[in-house]
């Protein structure tokens, strides 16, 4: 069970890596096409930005969020992980709010399409719904531990 | 009154631990239930996606990638032993090298952590070894890594070009003397020092060792140039010639070097995924707040505040760079640059100040940041390197901080030094 567990929570990696080597080599091909074929692909700009949209949206989850923690690790134990509890509160309900948010756009977007692509927008604000979903899920684990070490 | 809310709410969630991307958001959402709770609920998801949606802050993950390569593909090791043979002789020799080998590798990869981790990896070791104190070593190279990001290609300038609309290209080239000159600058320290407290030096091996380590290094020295004469020479834009340097570090580590296997790469691709995400994200956030600050007129407020203190470029310039020395003790400087320049910016070019000497200005002040307590993130990286206490490695890094400090002095008061070059190529 904690081995499935340990194999999903890698999930978010693999993808951000796949993705990344996408949009390598797409631009890569974007200059080859240009300089030795001498033509331009239309649709190859509008499918990198929405690569990297989603690659940076999921890799989120799973990356080291920039933070400044001096202040709360010299304060005493116990208040230190209160305010960590409580900072982190905040970040769950301003995830959900955002998920909320990308929703509205996906509700607002649905008839606007990509010009080359010819998809629907919604697949960008797509990433928000999912990597803020990735992201709670980390959120409410951190929600979780912080909890348990106060009570302990 | 909303840029105190604004500011404020900011630095107390940032100060309390909130991860940053996070006190920014929180911040905008207390300025707009305050000032506009009329504001549609969608904003906040609208701003945060189009921040992140841009073709050129691709590059940010494609330099971060290279950077990745070059480490685990061989690249930052060859690099090293060429700046050996070069001047390795020199009394203070392995410093020398230090700083040699960190102006090169600045050329591949725009990150200052990224080039403390890998110069320090191979380096504080290696001087460690011959002799010199753990803490002079870490120091150096913490102080050397600044040039990562002032040395084209550079993070920090392609969030600012894009932020105030200003070529990539030219932020880029803006960079290469101010870059050029602290590596001078501490060199010459190094030497000084190394005099005063007899530090060893390394034997000349002739022109003939040097030439042997030059064609080992040649692959890897063809990076740089490959980077720098593709932006210059207009063949690329920024985000393609990071593309073609990933290709190019990858092809060099996995078949001349042959040091760098799936696995590695795999490993690259997250380490530089993560990278970017974490920075994204604070950019996305930073998006919203640049379309608050710019529809509640807070850099017009700003710009009123500071016309009313001085309208003196070179006065202002002070207060601008006094300012972000103080802001860079506290603040990650990619969060403060996208923070504060949108608010600075208007009453710089009211003064007549160019946009790119601003920027560089900005962007050496706030790396200096990464090695100044209590918020220095190469401080810890290198102390942890050498496993030495902090404070020891703060108390060596005085005089190299000395050279940057005076760097940032003369690129704030001299701007030709930024903008002669990019006139130059670009004219």
């Amino acid at each position: 069970m904690s081995r499935v567990v340990a194999i999903l929570a890698r999930l978010p990696d693999v993808v951000a890596a796949v993705v990344l080597a996408t949009i390598t080599l797409l631009v890569v091909a974007q200059v080859i096409v240009r300089y030795v074929l001498g033509g331009s692909l239309a649709w190859s700009e509008e499918l990198t930005r929405l690569l990297f949209v989603w690659m940076v949206l999921v890799a989120a989850s799973r990356a080291q969020p920039m933070r400044i923690d001096q202040l709360v690790l010299a304060l005493p134990r116990r208040i230190g992980t209160l305010i960590q509890l409580v900072g982190e509160l905040l970040v769950a309900a301003l995830t959900v709010y955002l998920m909320v948010g990308a929703w509205g756009m996906m509700d607002l977007t649905e008839f606007d399409r990509y010009i080359a692509l010819g998809i629907s927008v919604q697949f960008l604000y797509c990433a928000l719904l999912v990597g803020g979903g990735l992201w709670l899920l980390r959120s409410l684990a951190m929600i979780l531990a912080h909890a348990r070490s106060l009570s302990s | 009154m909303t840029l105190a809310v604004l500011l404020g709410v900011l630095l107390v969630l940032s100060a309390l631990g909130v991860p940053l991307a996070f006190a920014i958001l929180g911040a905008c959402f207390a300025t707009i239930a305050l000032f506009r709770p009329t504001l549609p609920m969608e904003l906040m998801a609208q701003q945060l996606v189009k921040g992140i949606d841009s073709f050129p802050l691709i590059a940010i993950a494609l330099f971060l990638l290279a950077g990745e390569l070059m480490n685990s593909g061989g690249i930052t090791r060859r690099i090293v032993d060429f700046a050996s043979t070069l001047v390795g002789h020199v009394r203070g020799g392995l410093g020398h090298v230090c700083v040699v080998a960190s102006m090169i590798i600045s050329g591949i990869s725009g990150s200052a952590v990224a080039d403390g981790a890998a110069i320090g990896a191979v380096m504080v070791p290696a001087m460690k070894r011959a002799g010199y104190p753990a803490a002079f070593a870490a120091a150096l190279c913490e102080t050397a890594a600044v040039m990562g990001p002032i040395i084209p290609p550079s993070i920090p300038m392609v969030i600012y070009a894009i932020l105030v609309e200003v070529s990539v290209g030219r932020m880029f080239i803006a960079g290469i003397i101010p870059g050029f000159l602290i590596g001078v600058m501490l060199m010459l320290v190094v030497y000084l020092i190394s005099r005063l407290r007899d530090y060893p030096r390394g034997s000349w091996g002739g022109f003939g060792a040097v030439g042997h380590a030059l064609i080992a290094a040649l692959a890897a020295l063809l990076t740089p140039i490959i980077i720098l004469g593709g932006i210059l020479g207009g063949v690329f834009t920024a985000t393609e010639s990071g593309a073609i340097a990933c290709v190019y570090c990858l092809l060099v580590g996995a078949f001349v070097y042959r040091e760098l296997g799936w696995r590695d790469t795999g490993r690259a691709l997250v380490n530089a995924a993560h990278g970017t995400a974490s920075v994204m994200v604070i950019v996305g956030a930073s998006a919203l707040m640049g379309w608050l600050i710019a529809d509640l007129g807070i850099s017009k407020q700003a710009s009123e505040l500071i016309f009313a203190l001085t309208r003196d470029p070179l006065v202002f310039l002070a207060i601008v760079n006094a300012f972000f020395l103080i802001v860079g003790l506290f603040m990650d400087p990619l969060a403060a640059l996208i923070v504060f320049v949108p608010i600075l910016l208007p009453a710089a070019t009211g003064m007549g100040i160019d946009a790119i000497h601003f920027g560089l200005i900005v962007v050496i002040n706030l790396m200096i940041g990464l090695c100044t307590p209590p918020v220095g993130y190469l401080i810890y990286l290198l102390a942890n390197i050498a496993g030495e206490p902090p404070q020891r490695v703060i108390r060596e890094s005085l005089p190299f901080l000395g050279v940057l400090l005076a760097v940032l002095l003369l690129v704030t008061y001299i701007p030709a030094l930024t903008l002669s070059l990019p006139r130059l190529v670009f004219s």
